[in-house]
């Protein structure tokens, strides 16, 4: 592989892989639905549409019918409504909660990878030793813990918690990973030519390792923000998450306990939500995975 | 091989320390008060004052200077933080502020019960996933694997909560297959049994088809087909055989957490086991078993880490001698 | 792989044959698990056995650490451990009888010295932990070291506060231990104000005067336990009871199963034989005199949600089931206040009782904008939809309180209606107007401690408030804790309200609820000070039972209802769903949801008509 060619495929992985993408009929399908919930989560966040979610709109857990279209939950509110707001709650933490994790994992790993020796130890160590916690348990851990916790006198519950809870743990793949690469790539030849050649160090990391593993950090998002998205859930359900605004995770609590009553509205709405968002990042991920990296075969006819 | 153990023992010291650490910062520096969670109610200060002091909770965070100017100077030690690391390295995990239990006991009581749910999970999962991913990689591309493909995908995204309340409602509450909730026969078991084999059936099929499909685009494969050897002897005598190593590592890497129970499923099947004391401890501020679960796992993971890789250097020699 | 090959073949045929193979054995499986289930079935319903459950997780049955009537410990403790005193099964309201004492206690007339005799007749029951596995008979000594458990800091119990600076020599001698806290024989240290006078005889001297005595005395916390049994099982000793009661261990599988068995060694109380008027229409005085009790084996599953318990209710798998007040907010399968036709039909009664539990907002009365402001506090206490709250949360089982003292206590006056209990949120905005009239700006968002967790119902209880705050105008942000947690939180930053979970009546006497108001001893949760209210609160809580004491009580509560330090919510009645094979079940406040069992008879004949013929 020489100098150029390295590059020039750094450059061309986007347009080609967005192409490819859009090429996939599935994914093109599954990007449109992750639109429309992203239209949603900012249309719900900011308060435009269902701001007024608290509101009792009906009698108690009333059926679905063309006044309430999918139902009211015991106080009386529409079901509609509240999943609108779940979805901005749910996109915000997977989206804090995956520039997090790339961030931190991205800039841990590469420098690790790029200064080597102590700093490289220490790294490792913290990787290591926070990865050992096993996943749910130390994001539980964390968000119990940060739930309580204020930075500059703002009370981090709710969004932040949650999402820094699912940060602070899952950083340790993808700055294991970025880690890993960073040092093949520092052993490529192309790597010793443009050292050969006079090209600092960062500059080598910003023009050629970077695009060079720039693909992985976003294919790592689109896989990673399915898992974001379940934990968002379990950590509300389990009363660790928002508990001003509806999430998911607390319908689904909520509905847990109507379901008994034959009202199952709510918790087909929520289910659905997560189900249909969740189905829709992981095929996108896949497709992604498919159009970028060159390790993987191309798909057979 | 021994030299490469002993260096991989001594290579989990730090990381233990660490986690030891870690938890330390996490918990221990939190604003919780044991007086609020064993008495809540009383407003009355010696009460209060010698709860903390059963507990060893009135001395200081990190170091006892007034001790060790008063008395001798290990007394310095005499603090909450060498107290933590003390109890973790002797595994005296402490006593939990809620059941007054000693924690090891109840973590004694609630593997049992936990065992009894993931091991049939484990068993049946791991079965029927690698069946089915031996079965899809061997008609890989055809309608059937697409469709299971799809499956799989669709079967990943379900929202495991959901799966189990549904499951719990119509199994159980209405049709009446199961008990609802509790413990004490197999009866128990049997549907949260099937419902965790159910959440995990998508992604591990998927992952075991893959391992396979990785393994057949080898060159031996390919040398093996030109020399005309059967497709399913090529698929059962020399890709399986080689597809081996990944899935055993991902199953000796499993089995230590077995043992921390599955949180969930214990919980709304009312099974008293690790996952549950967790999802208790958590609601009830219960310090002392949240720290020791957290050290537990990190222990736990340790050693299938440590078992696996010395799986692989088993198998391999020349890990060995990185 | 457009051909199949031969192995290819037999892997499908070999596939095909487990699968069958399996089949066969699931179904004849399930088709034993059903015969095996109706022999258990018939066992279940003609065994001399009650049946009814725990909700909260049981580690160990120790007088010290069970809590009071709320709790699951408290509900198996008592069949097996007795106080001196006991409250009468069927009086209202609630009057002390002796239970392990032989009559009521001697008092000297400066109220300090206190003199009780015990039984001669108590026995410990049958254990390994006795020299010769005997039970031995209890004597004055036994009820003192119960005693000073209690005062000993290395069991970190916090029934301590309730013995606290009462009696003579008790904060000393738990001093002394918490100074040296490795000498054991510091245990026996003699204590002054607790004085075994002969084997029955105990005096008691106290600090002041304290008329409450004797209701403490009926705690669970002051049962007697066996010193034996204690030093025998040390930290085990919570999971091996040894007691008096009529009850004894049988089996325990933890959190499973609890099961109590008759104990032998039991003296034999014998039925109350006078009650309340309807009492004996009720045909609660049919046992009246006989010997107690009739019950043979208490069963006590463990089952925390409130979903299976239902349905094993409805199943009959359960005599009875509690519906607690306060934390949990069951879904009673009611429609009003009464029961579905079809399930009295099964034999099922509901009964309704005042609890002793109240729900109170508290105001931070230390908050610049709230306890500035008697006409905000009122406002809130207008905009409150206190109904709403019953009807969506509680089935409509509670009642809209109109004054402190809640109907349980003697002190209750039915005549007292406070005015700002009622929902009017007119009224509110007009005061609320008024408040922002006078501060020249409106108020700004006002923030609420929320007790209960952020989990489920309570957060839904939070949205209820927010919605009942905007109603009127007022912007309210709600932080939700644990339970415990409310006074903790408020201590690191305070808010301007607090909803907890509630405050039950520990024993039926009014100076328990007002010591929530009191400032005397350090703070309240409501940084209330009055004055007035402190000096009668001191002449109160030593006084005797009379009428003046009576009117100082309601003069009290006056006081308080015009400062206005909480909201007053909710007052909660129990519910209590059993079968009509439960016979001589009267609800006790004081002896939790499920009663004590020795009063207890079950009709087996009619449980197997219910439940086997049905089948």
């Amino acid at each position: 592989m020489t100098l150029s060619a390295a590059t020039t495929r750094g450059s061309m992985a986007m347009p080609r892989s967005l192409r490819h993408l859009l090429a996939d009929r599935w994914a093109a399908v599954m990007l449109v639905i992750v639109a429309i919930y992203l239209i949603i989560a900012c249309a719900a966040g900011t308060g435009w549409l269902a701001g007024n979610w608290n509101d009792r709109v009906g009698p108690s857990m009333a059926p679905p019918s063309m006044q309430h279209l999918l139902g009211t939950d015991r106080l009386g509110r529409s079901v509609l409504r509240k999943m609108f707001v779940g979805a901005a709650t749910s996109v915000s933490v997977t989206v804090i909660a995956t520039t997090i994790t790339i961030s931190v994992g991205a800039l841990l790993g590469a420098a690790a990878g790029y200064f080597r020796g102590w700093v490289d130890h220490m790294i490792v160590w913290l990787y290591t030793t926070v990865g050992s916690v096993p996943g749910l348990l130390m994001m539980l851990a964390l968000a119990f813990v940060l739930r309580d916790a204020s930075v500059l006198g703002m009370s981090l519950r709710g969004v932040p918690a949650v999402s820094l809870a699912i940060g602070a743990t899952a950083w340790v793949g993808t700055c294991r990973l970025i880690r890993g690469e960073v040092i093949k790539h520092q052993q490529r030849e192309y790597i010793q030519a443009a050292t050969a050649i006079g090209c600092s160090r960062a500059r080598i990391i910003y023009a050629h390792i970077l695009p060079n593993v720039g693909h992985l950090l976003i294919i790592k998002a689109s896989l990673m923000s399915v898992g974001f998205i379940n934990a968002e859930v379990t950590l509300s359900f389990l009363g660790l998450g928002p508990t001003d605004r509806p999430s998911w995770g607390t319908m689904i609590d909520e509905a847990r306990m109507e379901i008994s009553q034959g009202a199952w509205w709510q918790m087909a709405a929520a289910a659905g939500a997560v189900f249909i968002l969740c189905l829709a990042v992981h095929v996108i991920g896949d497709a992604l995975r498919d159009a970028m990296d060159p390790k993987v075969q191309p798909r057979q006819s | 091989m021994l030299v490469y153990t002993i260096r991989r023992l001594i290579m989990c010291v730090p990381t233990l320390l660490g986690v030891m650490l870690i938890t330390f910062v996490l918990f221990r520096l939190l604003p919780t008060d044991i007086a609020d969670e064993m008495a809540p109610r009383v407003r009355e200060q010696s009460t209060r004052e010698d709860i903390r002091w059963a507990f060893g909770l009135d001395k200081p965070m990190l170091l006892n200077f007034d001790a060790a100017r008063d008395g001798r100077w290990t007394d310095v030690f005499d603090s909450q933080f060498a107290d933590h690391f003390w109890g973790l390295i002797t595994f005296d995990l402490g006593r939990s502020w809620r059941t007054h239990q000693r924690v090891s006991r109840m973590l004694a009581d609630g593997i049992g019960p936990s065992l009894s749910l993931t091991i049939p999970i484990f068993v049946g999962l791991s079965i029927a996933s690698i069946a089915l991913g031996i079965f899809a990689a061997a008609r890989r591309g055809t309608r059937i694997d697409r469709a299971m493909l799809l499956g799989c995908v669709v079967a990943m995204n379900v929202p495991m909560l959901a799966l189990i309340v549904i499951a719990q409602y119509l199994f159980a509450y209405e049709m009446q297959w199961f008990p609802t909730y509790g413990y004490g026969s197999p009866r128990f078991v049997i549907l949260p049994v099937l419902v965790g084999i159910a959440a995990g059936l998508g992604g591990n099929v998927r992952f075991y088809r893959t391992v396979i499909l990785d393994e057949m685009h080898h060159d031996y494969v390919r040398t093996g087909r030109a020399k005309g050897v059967s497709e399913s002897r090529l698929l059962f005598g020399h890709v399986l055989r080689n597809a081996m190593v990944p899935i055993v590592t991902r199953l000796v890497m499993a089995i230590p957490f077995l043992m921390l129970g599955s949180l969930l499923l214990e919980r709304f099947f009312g099974i008293p086991g690790v996952g549950y004391m967790l999802v208790e401890a958590m609601s009830g501020r219960d310090l002392p078993v949240i720290i020791a679960m957290t050290y537990l796992g990190a222990i736990l993971f340790v050693a299938g880490n440590l078992a696996s890789d010395l799986c692989y250097a088993w198998v391999d020699p020349r890990i060995r001698l990185q | 792989m457009s051909c199949e090959s031969a192995p290819t073949r037999r892997v499908r045929w070999i596939a095909i044959g487990a699968i069958m193979l399996l089949m066969t054995m699931l179904i004849g499986w399930l088709t034993m698990m059903r015969s095996e289930a109706g022999q258990a079935l018939r066992r279940h319903a003609s065994s001399n056995t009650i049946y009814s459950m725990y909700r909260d997780r049981i580690t160990g049955i120790d007088p010290i650490s069970v809590g009071g009537y709320g709790s699951s410990g408290f509900a198996i403790a008592i069949n097996i451990y007795e106080p001196l005193y006991q409250y009468h099964y069927l009086k209202r309201p609630y009057v002390l009888t002796p239970c392990l004492a032989a009559d009521m206690p001697q008092v000297s007339d400066d109220g300090l010295t206190w003199m009780i005799t015990l039984r001669d007749d108590v026995r410990f029951e049958d254990d390994a932990c006795f020299d010769s596995g005997k039970g031995r008979t209890v004597t004055a000594a036994d009820w003192i070291y119960s005693c000073k458990r209690i005062a000993d800091p290395r069991n970190a119990t916090a029934a301590w506060s309730l013995l606290a600076e009462h009696i003579v020599g008790l904060d000393d001698y738990r001093q002394a231990i918490k100074d040296d806290p490795t000498n054991q024989s510091l245990t026996d240290a003699p204590v002054e104000g607790l004085t075994a006078l002969s084997p029955t005889q105990i005096r008691i001297r106290l600090t002041r005067p304290w008329p409450q005595l004797p209701m403490v005395m009926a705690e669970a916390c002051l049962s007697v336990v066996a010193r034996e049994a204690v030093e025998h099982y040390g930290d085990q000793f919570m999971r091996h009871p040894v007691g008096t009661g009529p009850y004894r261990l049988k089996q325990w599988i933890t959190d499973v199963e609890i099961m109590l068995e008759r104990s032998p060694s039991y003296r034999g109380e014998t039925y109350p034989t006078e009650g309340e008027p309807g009492d004996r229409k009720a045909d609660l005085l049919d046992d009246a005199g006989r010997k107690m009790p009739f019950v043979d084996e208490l069963s006590f599953r463990f089952i925390p949600a409130a979903e299976p318990t239902w349905l094993m209710l409805m199943q009959g798998q359960l005599d009875m089931h509690g519906v607690p007040g306060g934390k949990q907010f069951d879904n009673v399968m009611t429609t009003g206040r009464q029961l579905q036709p079809d399930l009295v039909k099964h034999g099922l009664i509901l009964t309704r009782f005042p609890a002793v539990f109240t729900r109170w907002i508290g105001f931070n009365m230390n908050d610049p904008i709230i306890g500035s402001s008697l006409k905000l506090r009122q406002a809130i206490s207008l905009a409150i939809d206190r109904e709403e709250f019953n009807e969506i949360f509680l089935n409509g089982r509670n009642d809209v309180p109109t004054s402190l003292i809640p109907p349980v206590l003697k002190e209750h006056d039915p005549d007292y209606i406070d005015s700002f209990t009622r929902f009017d949120p007119d009224e509110a905005r007009r005061l609320i107007a008024k408040v922002e009239a006078e501060r020249g700006e409106p108020i700004p968002p006002l923030r609420m401690v929320l007790g209960g967790g952020g989990g489920g119902v309570f957060r839904q209880v939070g949205q209820l408030i927010t919605r009942w705050f905007d109603n009127v105008g007022l912007s309210i942000q709600i932080e939700y804790v644990s339970e415990n947690e409310v006074a903790a939180a408020m201590r690191r930053s305070p808010a301007s309200l607090f909803f907890d979970a509630g405050y039950g009546v520990r024993y039926p006497d009014v100076c328990d609820l007002f010591s929530h108001f009191y400032s005397g001893d350090g703070d309240n949760r409501y940084h209330y000070q009055n004055k007035a209210f402190d000096d009668l609160y001191r002449r109160v809580s030593t006084m005797t039972d009379s009428p003046q004491r009576t009117r100082l009580a309601r003069q009290m509560q006056q006081l308080v209802m015009n400062d206005r330090p909480c909201v007053i919510f909710l007052s909660y009645n129990w519910m209590s769903v059993r079968y009509d094979w439960l016979e001589n079940f009267k609800p006790h406040a004081f002896y939790g949801l499920h009663g004590m069992a020795k009063y207890l008879r079950v009709d087996t004949n009619l449980r197997v008509r219910r439940l086997v013929g049905k089948e």
